[in-house]
């Protein structure tokens, strides 16, 4: 998809002013968070379990090159079929091959955003493979030629008057008002395109290297259809999303829903291993893993490891109030929230999202939520750092903090600089007690007061005051 | 080695600092992998006996399935009539004799024994397990328990024997393991739904908008 | 940003430990009165105060900015500093955890992080000291008032603060706290990001001021004094005749100086009135 963080900072200030954006953005924090703190309080080991998923991620990928060899072979002794793809274009490739050499025209879709950052769609329509998303939110926005603004909300951008009216332009029908009837008239379009399909592609939550099994996690039972229906069944998956056993798993299907949507367990969590088998009577002939990289081995040992312990719950962005302002879009590419502004500039380069890692107040929300203890906040700082080794962030701002950060280590200049600043301000703004606008700092005086210095400044009342006991002779 | 897989590998590796792992910590791993220990099991996902079934009822319900009290497989026929109306169209049943030999024709119902297809109105099934913790229930697939019939009838109903009902998923695992892996294992709480509108909870998006557990 | 690996307080209260108070840098320039707040308490808590001559700033802009480099030679700066006390007290839970990040600079192992580790296990925030470490009981303080907290989040996250301030707020006899919505929401400030993002920054700290103002109460507390400008910013642009002040005043019964933003002290607004009376 096209890159618009670059313009992270208009796309922020247009999605401020959208008010229907905004209407969107309260439903999700009026749902969400409130969800997961009731889910959470209901389950007392939630602390614990999120320790041990911590360690059992780091293990994953501290032998990552053991678990994809394991996982590639148990596939394959089930009878599917692993493919390797370093990047998005490799990935896009092998999928498109799969699907011609069974002569695909239709492929149907479970929600994955791996395929969103690999750009699936687009290269498929490309050529001549139309790709058909059916998770309703998916759905909603393949009509409208959007993309998702939430990993696992995607459409939570639109309001139901968005829905009416992409449905009765592209289905033809009566424009529908009763959110019920919409889904119903998505269901049984969508029902046709799952029995008509060549080819489903779902992505998979989590790969286990004990069994070869890949699974997915849904509750609107669209992934199940895309993968038991067609002749070939593709999972997209990417390498980090290793969990070793079944009992590994358990501890996951534990923590996702309920740091996710707060639900105690999504309605269908459904585990694939390989092909039909002798007898069945439904299920893909073909079972093929597209194994994806695209970056994620660089982060192997590096500042950014950490980061490859992400099970893609969204509750980091759920509870952002950065996000919860502006939502997803404004970040500019597939993954939005504080994962996205850790993950994108990785992707995407640091050049094209400079904004993402410094549009964050550090508040720390997000880590308090992570089911695997992320530390987002210093992995953001850590981008931060090399912007300013790169000297990529904008000239003034690294010249005035180093500036400000040299004078921090002169204390006497600091103060008198500090005290010549005290007197300037009280000038300006002594008779109201605050200033209202500041030739530098603009940014704080366009939308709020400054509230203006007391006086001296404490160091100097200070020093004032012992003088004077030392002057009466330590009586006050 | 196709070129992709070992670029990967090796850039893991040298993240990592180190080549291939040693034979001796492979085998850890591997033994990792065939005596799989759990982890922490929360304290609600060890309830047994009364307690299990108690905790399964009250979370499946939560979950929104309808839960059935039977004491015999023979009642099942009179509660599907009231759950078909007068729909003409069949039962689809799994090919298991304890659920085929029901005496359908009494209570008018058309049984089919076949895949599900689009437009089929509803299925009835067994399942392996019941986990307590959720109010899942735990299905397989097989060459007499197709997948599609968990997924596209309007109507899904379980048999589920009390005897079967389990603590956490744990135990399901181990139920699991038994036997070769099936191509499918559900863990399916409660009908499907999607709050992709206005995040608002709507039932029956894709999957059966009923979900009804016979409990026997 | 999660809960620093050194808190722990002694199950004893220390007697008379020699406290020297780091003022920081925003409390220092801008609203002294919150520094003789803070020693007032100290004193009264039993400690020796000394505030340690030509202090700067903790390093928290260079630090969040990227500036790793700037960033340890003022932690460097600040662990000399801070040598020689028991403890290391400021009035603000941001500055204290930075104090506590300053081993993460270093290599573990070396003379720098252990000497960082020592400065952040003395290191804390003014309410946490009194109350986790001194088990400080309030001399008896009456003020007839409706007040409500903002949790900001350094302080909430790193440290642990958010039961500390309301303790000794509620050993003020006639103090009612009236809990804003999602008190423990960011106000948006966020240091640099305040001025590098100001439209969202702005957002944020409008859904702050509406839910303090929902609250009903008279005067806004808070422990940060830059979440206390961005706020009291804010309430005075929007006109609002809600007070803002830094939790220490009013605990230390020094309410003389004018609210922040405010020219001289004005009368808190009437409780439980339509907003926007004035007394």
């Amino acid at each position: 998809m096209q890159i618009k963080s670059p313009q992270f900072k208009d796309n922020a200030r247009i999605a401020l002013a959208d008010a229907n954006l905004q209407q969107a953005l309260d439903n999700l924090k009026s749902g969400f968070p409130g969800k997961r703190a009731a889910a959470i309080g209901r389950l007392p080991e939630f602390d614990q379990l999120r320790d041990q998923a911590k360690n059992i991620k780091n293990h994953a990928i501290e032998n990552l090159d053991f678990y994809l060899e394991t996982f590639a072979s148990k596939v394959q002794d089930n009878g599917g079929h692993v493919h390797w793809a370093g990047s998005s274009t490799e990935a896009c490739q092998t999928i498109l091959d799969i699907c011609r050499s069974v002569g695909a025209r239709t492929v149907t879709k479970g929600k994955s955003m791996v395929t969103e950052e690999i750009g699936l769609n687009e290269f498929l329509q490309q050529h001549s493979v139309t790709p058909i998303e059916t998770d309703l939110g998916e759905y909603i926005l393949q009509l409208r030629d959007d993309h998702p603004s939430h990993i696992i909300a995607p459409a939570i951008h639109l309001n139901l008057p968005d829905v009416s009216e992409v449905f009765a332009e592209k289905h033809g029908t009566e424009r529908k008002h009763d959110p019920q009837e919409l889904m119903q008239e998505a269901r049984d379009v969508l029902r046709q395109h799952f029995v008509a399909a060549d080819v489903g592609i779902t992505g998979a939550n989590f790969y286990i290297p004990e069994t070869g099994s890949t699974i997915i996690v849904t509750n609107e039972g669209n992934g199940d259809l895309t993968q038991t229906l067609p002749k070939v069944h593709i999972v997209v998956t990417s390498i980090e999303k290793c969990v070793p056993t079944l009992d590994d798993l358990s501890l996951f299907m534990r923590l996702l829903a309920r740091s996710a949507t707060g639900q105690e367990c999504t309605v269908y969590n459904t585990l694939s291993t390989g092909p039909r088998q002798t007898g069945d009577q439904d299920g893909p002939e073909q079972f093929h893993v597209v194994l994806v990289d695209n970056g994620r081995s660089d982060m192997v040992g590096d500042d950014l490891q950490d980061m490859l312990r992400c099970i893609r719950c969204s509750a980091c962005m759920n509870h952002c109030p950065v996000y919860s302002q502006i939502g997803g879009h404004a970040y500019g590419w597939v993954y939005p929230g504080p994962m996205g502004s850790v993950l994108t500039p990785k992707m995407i380069g640091i050049h094209n999202a400079g904004h993402l890692p410094n549009a964050s107040t550090f508040c720390g929300k997000c880590e308090s939520v992570c089911p695997v203890h992320i530390p987002l906040p210093k992995l953001m700082r850590s981008w931060r750092e090399t912007q300013h080794r790169q000297q990529t962030s904008p000239a003034t701002a690294r010249l005035a903090i180093s500036g400000w950060a040299w004078l921090a280590r002169h204390p006497r200049l600091y103060q008198l600089g500090s005290n010549i600043a005290i007197k300037a301000m009280r000038l300006i703004g002594g008779k109201r007690g605050r200033l209202h606008n500041l030739p530098v700092g603009r940014g704080w005086t366009l939308w709020r007061d400054l509230p203006a210095p007391e006086g001296n400044s404490f160091q100097q009342q200070w020093a004032q005051q012992k003088h004077r006991l030392s002057d009466t002779g330590g009586n006050p | 080695m196709s070129q992709a897989k070992h670029l990967i590998l090796s850039r893991i590796r040298k993240g990592l600092g180190r080549g291939a792992l040693p034979m001796e910590q492979q085998q850890r791993l591997h033994a990792r992998m065939a005596q799989p220990q759990r982890n922490l099991v929360p304290q609600r996902a060890q309830a047994q006996g009364q307690a299990a079934i108690d905790m399964f009822v009250a979370m499946a319900t939560e979950a929104a399935a309808e839960i059935i009290n039977i004491s015999q497989l023979a009642q099942i026929p009179a509660y599907i009539g009231n759950l078909i109306d007068d729909d003409s169209r069949p039962l689809l049943l799994p090919q298991e004799p304890e659920l085929t030999s029901l005496d359908w024709a009494t209570a008018n119902i058309t049984t089919a024994t076949r895949v599900a297809q689009k437009g089929d109105l509803i299925s009835l099934t067994t399942c392996i397990a019941g986990v307590a913790e959720t109010g899942t229930l735990v299905l397989k697939s097989g060459p007499t328990s197709p997948t599609t019939l968990n997924l596209l009838p309007d109507i899904h109903c379980v048999v589920l024997r009390k005897e079967q009902i389990i603590g956490g998923y744990e135990d399901a695992w181990d139920l699991v393991r038994q036997a070769k892996l099936p191509r499918t294992v559900n863990f399916i709480t409660g009908p499907s739904r999607s709050a992709d509108i206005e995040q608002k909870l709507l039932m029956g998006a894709h999957g059966p908008k009923r979900l009804v557990i016979f409990l026997l | 940003m999660s809960l620093s690996p050194y808190l722990q307080a002694p199950t004893q209260p220390p007697k008379q430990p020699k406290v020297a108070l780091f003022i920081t840098c925003l409390v220092d320039a801008m609203r002294p009165s919150v520094g003789f707040a803070t020693v007032k308490l100290l004193t009264a808590a039993g400690c020796q105060v000394e505030v340690p001559a030509l202090q700067t700033c903790c390093g928290q802009p260079a630090y969040n900015s990227g500036a790793k480099q700037d960033t340890q030679k003022l932690a460097r700066q600040n662990i000399k500093k801070f040598a020689d006390f028991d403890y290391v007290i400021a009035p603000s839970g941001s500055c204290i955890g930075m104090l506590h990040q300053y081993p993460d600079l270093f290599t573990q192992g070396s003379a720098d992080h252990q000497a960082a580790e020592d400065l952040a296990r003395r290191a804390w925030e003014i309410t946490s000291f009194l109350v986790d470490v001194m088990q400080f009981k309030l001399p008896p303080l009456q003020q007839d008032i409706q007040v409500t907290y903002h949790d900001s989040c350094g302080g909430l996250r790193e440290l642990g603060i958010q039961q500390q301030p309301r303790q000794l707020l509620a050993q003020v006899s006639g103090l009612n706290i009236n809990e804003m919505c999602e008190a423990d929401t960011c106000c948006g400030f966020g240091g640099t990001f305040c001025v590098k993002f100001p439209d969202i920054s702005n957002r944020m700290v409008s859904h702050k001021t509406a839910n303090a103002e929902q609250s009903k109460a008279q005067l806004l507390l808070g422990g940060d004094l830059g979440c206390l400008m961005n706020m009291a910013g804010k309430l005075k642009r929007e006109n609002s005749d809600l007070q803002t002040r830094h939790v220490t005043e009013l605990l230390a019964d020094m309410l003389a100086a004018p609210a922040l933003g405010e020219v001289e002290n004005t009368p808190l607004r009437a409780t439980n009135t339509d907003l926007g009376y004035r007394a």
